[in-house]
């Protein structure tokens, strides 16, 4: 969301939007670091109609499914390394849902369901 | 009441199964969302509804009966949140059928009925006439007309896709009575959280469909916007579900709030969208309060949204520095 312009298309998209909670975790702690409250980043969202997901039984499952078929194996540093994208990817867990990042690349895992921003203003 | 965990349930365990194994058998193709919902739905109400040991967790909503999949054996994979768009199976160990149960025998013999009747692949089942009377089958015993009324709208607004016929002659003759012949039976003592959203749904479909093609598609946007909208509220009304928890009800209600905000959202965006892409509507003097409100609006959101746009932009850096650390 650094981007004005993607700011601007993601408030005027009519489709279903989410920020995982972990994602809401880091922009919370950022702000916060900044001299905001937590509440204003809830608001923000609101504004833009982004849900803040928490992590359910599906977005769990879905991620469990992602970590072992990239052959990521527990307590290791790849582990460690990746199961925060894995947790938010579990909430792009059933299609339509995709992830629009500018980090596309540590999402390659899930093929063509994650997408970077100026992307996403293209296709939809 | 409590209810068990949802692999518990051997007789639903075994017919989800057999629909899913014998539509296969059928047509080759998975079912697709759409169909297992209606073959599930009407095994659960010919075998008693809300008396069935069926214990079918459902309700209704976008697409007519759908089962709640949050409480379904978690062996049956959807693959899209859309019933239309989704293909069913099975994954894992098949359950144990209880073969000498009569009911079970019933069901079996039922789920062959139906899956001979309307068994069909997915590209070829949206073309023909199964589709329309297995909706019909089911949307028959729907709790309120209105949805009935509902989905034909819904219907006239997709036939209308691929119509030859220029569409500034069809929406008088079919959208307009269509739309009237629905908003009329909303079950207003039913919804009164709800129901003060119609009226101005309805100006706003209306308004749009007046203005030819450019707005009949947004119509359309609008028109299922506001459907959507009224699902959310239909799910939880207690003549529209059925063995549900009381967990992902509380779930539900919860974010109700914020499902209306997003509605109300959009149709502002669409309104704002037919202002500045359909000359006569922005010159209509119906829709220019009602374009003026959405403007405003949207501008003072966007300038909170602005408010944090050096929060936001310096997060992005922020983020792009962690994961460099990380490589």
């Amino acid at each position: 969301m650094r981007d004005k312009g993607f700011r601007a298309w993601l408030y005027h998209y009519r489709g279903r939007k989410i920020l995982p909670i972990i994602a809401f975790v880091e922009f919370a702690i950022f702000f916060r670091s900044r001299g905001k409250d937590t509440h204003e980043v809830r608001q923000l969202m609101k504004k833009m109609n982004v849900e803040i997901e928490p992590m359910q039984g599906q977005s769990a499952d879905s991620m469990v499914e992602t970590i072992i078929a990239a052959g990521i194996r527990p307590n290791t540093a790849p582990f460690y390394k990746m199961w925060r994208d894995h947790a938010i990817a579990g909430h792009a867990h059933t299609a339509p849902l995709i992830v629009v990042t500018n980090n596309v690349k540590d999402f390659a895992f899930l093929a063509n369901r994650v997408i970077s921003p100026n992307d996403a203003m293209k296709a939809f | 009441m409590l209810f068990r965990d949802r692999n518990s349930n051997d007789l639903l365990n075994a017919t989800a199964f057999l629909v899913v194994q014998r539509h296969k058998d059928k047509c080759g193709e998975y079912p697709t969302g759409f169909h297992f919902n209606k073959y599930m739905s009407a095994l659960h109400r010919e075998t008693g509804g809300e008396t069935s040991p069926l214990r079918l967790p459902h309700c209704w909503y976008r697409w007519g009966d759908q089962v709640a999949i949050q409480q379904m054996p978690t062996s049956l994979r959807w693959d899209h949140s859309e019933p239309p768009a989704a293909s069913v199976r099975w994954e894992g160990r098949p359950p144990e059928i209880p073969a000498d149960d009569p009911l079970m025998q019933k069901l079996e013999a039922r789920i062959e009925e139906l899956t001979g009747e309307y068994a069909a692949p997915a590209d070829d089942f949206a073309k023909s006439t199964k589709l329309r009377s297995l909706i019909d089958f089911v949307y028959a015993y729907a709790p309120f007309p209105f949805q009935n009324e509902y989905r034909q709208l819904r219907e006239a607004f997709v036939d209308m896709r691929g119509s030859m016929i220029p569409v500034d002659e069809i929406d008088q003759a079919i959208l307009m009575p269509t739309l009237d012949r629905a908003f009329r039976v909303f079950p207003e003592a039913e919804f009164p959280r709800f129901r003060h959203q119609v009226a101005p749904a309805r100006s706003v479909i209306e308004l749009l469909v007046e203005q030819g093609k450019p707005g009949v598609t947004l119509a359309n946007e609008a028109s299922e916007a506001f459907w959507f909208a009224f699902c959310y509220h239909l799910r939880l009304h207690p003549k529209a579900h059925q063995n549900l928890s009381p967990q992902l009800l509380r779930q539900w209600e919860s974010t109700l709030a914020d499902r209306m905000d997003a509605y109300e959202a959009a149709v502002r965006s669409i309104l704002a969208e037919a202002a500045e892409t359909i000359p006569s509507f922005k010159s209509d003097s119906r829709a220019r309060e009602l374009v003026d409100n959405a403007n405003k609006q949207i501008e003072e959101d966007l300038a909170f949204i602005e408010s944090y746009g050096e929060e936001l932009e310096a997060l992005g850096k922020f983020t792009d520095a962690l994961r460099k650390h990380r490589q």
